[in-house]
């Protein structure tokens, strides 16, 4: 049906946007089928580096700014992620680091978007096009990793002077949540606004498809 | 063939007759709208827009943004540390309710300062109209589910129970992720939402069809 109509072209600031079908296709399957690929590697036993790095740097900062004198339990014979332990503490003091405190589903999720991002076939906006996902890639995830590093970080200190687990965990998971979320939107919209247009375009190939129907 | 190539008005290339320079995207139809009509026809030396100067204000407004998220949370947080006992599973509840107020009343105080006839009947209307929000929006419904909550409690309770069983059954057998992608997928898509009816509101009759 979209295929007889008269492609659109979106003009904005000067350039101009088209997208080809297929490229949308991938958009709208691609993403959450990549995420789920992409966090399902995750939680594989190769990729645990990823959490054992992530532990260090908590750690790092931990004993660095609060002093706690944490360190890190790693069991390198068994499938366990691992844990950074609190002496002292009021209670337990244990802390497994899992998919959900490395934001593993938030990471999936901005990796396969700006991976499925499709690029405008106007010559305009495709020169750069690759260079532009990279940066906005490279930015995008040292940005949220730094918040998340810093949200784990004061979530650990904040519990260990006797604010509720569940408390803080929720605080800073609603701050993190924003933050990451305007930060992804203001990098997207400054680097590859062909996200925000492709959804656009998107919408006016089926608004004008079901227009012409009637 | 030479009737067949124009030369784009911004690259200077010779480019196929068309809507749109092949080179470097930009219009090549006179009477569209782009941007160098303003160069067209401008006054000989009147002062262009600076771009740099919206940046920064946009910068600024984002600034802003970020900080009163900070301040509702923080805010939250030293109340529990302080000793007031607020369940976990409420916190989201309790920081939007406080982040969409302040935005609100935010809002309210700037409009009334950026407008030009800002004197004491504005500020004391801005003041009418917070205090309005607070009792309207809030107070009353507060102190009516407070009086009447009591009297049909019975009700209330089955009623309340009735939709948790609804959900519970509803979400039997699915795995839901935690709660922090969920709130990250729905801010993005709300806020891409947002920022794609923008480009529509801007851009709605610049579509050209090929």
């Amino acid at each position: 049906m979209i295929q007889n109509h008269k492609k659109p072209i979106i003009e904005f600031d000067g350039k101009s946007y088209e997208f080809a079908i297929p490229q949308m296709i991938v958009l709208i399957i691609g993403i959450p089928l990549l995420s789920f690929l992409i966090f399902l590697s995750l939680k594989l036993r190769i990729n645990y580096w990823i959490y054992e790095f992530t532990a260090n740097q908590i750690v790092f900062f931990l004993n660095s700014i609060f002093s706690m004198n944490s360190y890190i339990i790693i069991d390198s014979q068994h499938n366990i992620f691992p844990t950074i332990f609190i002496p002292n503490h009021p209670s337990e003091g244990n802390y497994a680091i899992t998919p959900n405190c490395i934001a593993a589903q938030v990471f999936s999720i901005i990796i396969s978007i700006i991976i499925c991002i499709p690029s405008s076939t106007t010559s305009s906006r495709k020169k750069d096009f690759m260079l532009r996902k990279i940066k906005s890639l490279i930015f995008i995830i040292l940005f949220l990793y730094i918040i998340n590093i810093f949200r784990i970080v004061f979530l650990l200190f904040l519990n260990y002077n006797g604010i509720p687990f569940d408390f803080i965990h929720q605080s800073l998971f609603v701050l993190s949540a924003i933050v990451g979320a305007l930060i992804f939107i203001i990098l997207v919209q400054k680097w590859v606004p062909e996200f925000f247009f492709s959804i656009y375009y998107f919408y006016y190939l089926i608004f004008k498809s079901k227009k012409t129907n009637i | 063939m030479s009737e067949d190539k124009i030369i784009c008005g911004k690259c200077g290339k010779k480019v196929n007759r068309a809507q749109y320079c092949g080179e470097c995207g930009a219009s090549l139809d006179k009477d569209s709208k782009s941007k160098d009509i303003h160069n067209k026809y401008s006054i000989p030396g009147s002062v262009k827009p600076s771009k740099k100067k919206g940046g920064l204000k946009l910068g600024f407004r984002i600034l802003i943004f970020f900080l009163i998220i900070g301040v509702v949370n923080l805010f939250i947080t030293a109340i529990v540390m302080n000793g007031f006992d607020i369940p976990g599973s409420q916190f989201a509840l309790i920081f939007f309710s406080i982040f969409f107020l302040t935005l609100i009343i935010g809002g309210i105080v700037w409009l009334g300062i950026e407008h030009p006839g800002f004197d004491f009947e504005g500020a004391s209307a801005c003041a009418y109209v917070l205090f309005a929000i607070v009792a309207i929006i809030i107070a009353i419904p507060v102190y009516i589910i407070n009086a009447i909550g009591p009297i049909f409690k019975a009700q209330m309770d089955e009623l309340g129970e009735s939709i948790s069983n609804f959900f519970s059954e509803l979400s039997e057998g699915i795995e839901v992720p935690g709660f922090e992608p969920v709130l990250f997928v729905t801010l993005l898509i709300a806020l891409s939402m947002f920022i794609v009816y923008r480009y529509h509101l801007k851009n709605g009759k610049n579509i050209i069809l090929k």
